[in-house]
């Protein structure tokens, strides 16, 4: 997805006007609301959903050999707010993330979109941390058996 | 939310203000630096001695911030001594001193405020 006129301004601007604030939601199948934060001090609605003022930090995407990049991300818990849906989710398994970016002038327009799986989450009392990614089909095996010196050690 | 006594006043000697936008800066080694602010309200640090008359008030101070506030990590609102807004503030870290020079008493405390 790429920036709009405005949001490619600010970025490349020497001293931007504004800041460009991450949101991040959070969407597992135990969760009737899913969880939206802001990475700012005061609360905004984007596209008629309130995303509450939280801390977090996003560690983008690596580019490692033999692996999925993968990022991680890490909420403020002292709140406690992600505890108990933790606890009752079997630990977040299954839970999606999306990360957006969006200008404080311009709330309704998505400079970025991005939706990730959210995977290895745990807890402190400071921060839920979690990793970003997505699961790696391609190193998948197509078909439920196949020939290799394991399942069949006679044939090689 | 609780409100800050009105039997303490903020006194002007010994008050300082550092607002911040949590401005992110380029490290580059040449060049024009980028700039770009990470909030779009500051949180305004303020170096405050808070007066109080007697020994009773003081008392009454140690109370609020115990039960109002949750020993000093909870939001009040404070009335701004500079331009008389209101705002929401909190005791950084929950940490004041008291000192007397003789019958009033005065804490020496910073607070943090949205805007």
């Amino acid at each position: 997805m790429s920036l709009t006129q405005k949001g490619r301004r600010n970025v490349l601007a020497t001293s931007a006007d504004e800041p460009m604030l991450m949101l991040l939601e959070i969407t597992h199948a135990d969760l009737a609301v899913p969880i939206r934060v802001v990475n700012d001090n005061q609360k905004i609605t984007v596209l008629g959903n309130e995303y509450i003022a939280c801390p977090f930090q996003i560690t983008l995407a690596d580019d490692q050999d033999q692996q999925v990049p993968k990022a991680a991300v890490s909420v403020d818990n002292i709140g406690r707010e992600l505890t108990t849906w933790l606890e009752t989710s079997n630990g977040g398994k299954g839970a999606k993330l999306r990360v957006m970016a969006v200008l404080p002038s311009s709330p309704d327009i998505l400079e970025v979109d991005m939706k990730m799986d959210l995977s290895g989450l745990s807890i402190n009392n400071e921060t839920v941390d979690g990793e970003l990614g997505y699961r790696n089909t391609m190193m998948r095996a197509a078909v439920g058996m196949r020939y290799d010196p394991i399942s069949s050690p006679g044939v090689f | 939310m609780a409100t800050f006594p009105s039997y303490a006043r903020i006194i002007e000697p010994g008050y300082g203000e550092a607002p911040d936008y949590g401005v992110l800066r380029s490290p580059m080694d040449d060049g024009l630096a980028k700039q770009r602010p990470r909030r779009t309200l500051p949180v305004v640090g303020r170096d405050v001695q808070i007066l109080v008359l007697d020994k009773h008030d003081k008392l009454e101070f140690d109370k609020w911030v115990k039960t109002e506030i949750n020993g000093g990590t909870g939001w009040f609102d404070l009335v701004d001594p500079v331009d008389d807004v209101q705002k929401k503030a909190r005791i950084v870290a929950g940490k004041y001193r008291w000192s007397t020079p003789g019958g009033v008493w005065i804490a020496s405390c910073q607070l943090e405020t949205l805007g």
